[in-house]
């Protein structure tokens, strides 16, 4: 008899903590989510590329959000396409709504010219390699309010984020002397015409 | 006069070599010859996506609130859910959906201290919290309280896909605390487990 008590009181609590997790997942609010391929990009100086980050929301109530990037990625952004305010209930990662970014990188490295300090160049690669590295930010913007009176309290807001590097690669190079055998080749050209053109202007003088 | 003819044909020579060979010096530098291999080759590639979302729970969604306090100084003041569940349990969660295929860490930052409109300020180290992956009328636990702070701070590792993140709150309030209704904005954010705020 005991036994059947402490049995049906085991079964009853069961029962108890199962309807109370459905109901804890029936009362969520609406949600972020963020999708990337890509955490770590290396880009040779003065490129571009385009990343896509996956919005979505796989909960029961629509969401706005707002995408940003961190501060220290701000320098290299070059444009953001496909704004994402709202996000669909139930839209899950596989059908996630694409945002891109488009980063472009600067002339990060020094060169070792031999003419006006942009000519005969070379480039060492002695300085460190630099890495712009932040994270993107998806934060849903309704934010609660909280009911006034009493002591009040604190009104929550969450986001979720996906980190990024962009590494500035430095190619290294010897001095390139390129513009100096273009213009060689071009004064002793220009010198073997003249001199031909001469020549043919005294036979024909002749 | 044959002397001269001889100069003029080998500096016509030497001038042909030399512009021949400038501009094939900049050919070969600015454009890069390789070899043929050869071997075969083939590549190998693999794509790794991730992805994450998380969402409150109805009772953080609305807010976190401590309440008409009457009495001051009050210590430790529990925000209304923190022990509202049927067995004493917190019902402030963040879920993580099931969508998601990393585990997530919870980081968390307010905005300031709790603020009046007469700008009269609760300190920001006086709100607390404290987070943990499962709930009891004793987890998360007081005695692991941590005071908010205005950057983000690691609250809560390792939430695994379908599970959810447990949260209680404290406020402090000091006996020389103006009246009035002070507020605030908390700010939760979800990364991947692992990386830093």
């Amino acid at each position: 008899m005991n036994n059947k008590v402490k049995m049906k009181k085991v079964f009853v609590n069961l029962i108890f903590i199962f309807l109370f997790s459905i109901y804890l997942f029936s009362i969520v609010s609406a949600g972020v989510g963020v999708r990337w391929n890509q955490e770590t990009a290396l880009l040779p100086e003065n490129s571009k590329v385009c990343l896509t980050y996956g919005i979505y929301n796989p909960w029961p109530t629509d969401s706005y959000v707002k995408v940003q990037l961190s501060d220290s990625l701000q320098p290299i952004v070059e444009s953001q396409e496909n704004v994402v305010d709202s996000v669909p209930k139930y839209t899950y990662s596989n059908s996630s709504l694409p945002v891109h970014f488009c980063f472009q990188t600067p002339k990060v490295y020094k060169k070792d010219c031999l003419l006006f300090d942009q000519f005969l160049c070379k480039q060492d690669c002695s300085e460190p390699l630099k890495v712009y590295e932040g994270e993107v930010q998806v934060m849903e913007v309704s934010e609660a309010s909280v009911a006034s009176g009493g002591s009040g309290g604190s009104t929550t807001a969450m986001s979720v984020s996906a980190p990024l590097r962009v590494r500035v690669q430095c190619i290294k190079h010897g001095t390139d002397y390129s513009l100096l055998y273009i213009i060689l080749g071009i004064i002793a050209l220009g010198i073997l015409l003249w001199r031909v053109y001469k020549r043919k202007k005294k036979k024909s003088g002749k | 006069m044959k002397n001269k003819m001889n100069f003029n044909k080998n500096f016509d020579t030497i001038l042909v070599f030399v512009a021949a060979l400038s501009f094939f010096l900049f050919f070969f530098q600015s454009f890069v010859l390789t070899g043929h291999a050869t071997e075969g080759s083939t590549t190998s590639n693999v794509s790794i996506a991730k992805y994450l979302a998380i969402a409150f729970g109805a009772n953080l969604s609305n807010g976190i609130q401590f309440g008409n306090v009457n009495t001051l100084p009050a210590t430790n003041i529990n925000a209304t859910h923190d022990y509202d569940g049927p067995s004493d349990e917190t019902t402030y969660t963040v879920d993580v959906s099931t969508d998601s295929n990393t585990n997530i860490d919870f980081c968390t930052k307010a905005s300031s201290g709790l603020t009046s409109p007469a700008l009269d300020v609760i300190g920001v180290g006086n709100e607390t919290y404290s987070a943990d992956n499962s709930t009891t009328s004793t987890i998360p636990a007081l005695g692991s309280e941590t005071s908010f702070t205005t950057s983000y701070v690691k609250a809560q590792n390792v939430t695994a896909p379908g599970n959810s993140s447990y949260w209680r709150f404290w406020l402090d309030i000091p006996a020389a605390q103006p009246s009035g209704d002070y507020n605030n904005t908390v700010y939760f954010k979800g990364v991947v487990s692992g990386l830093s705020c």
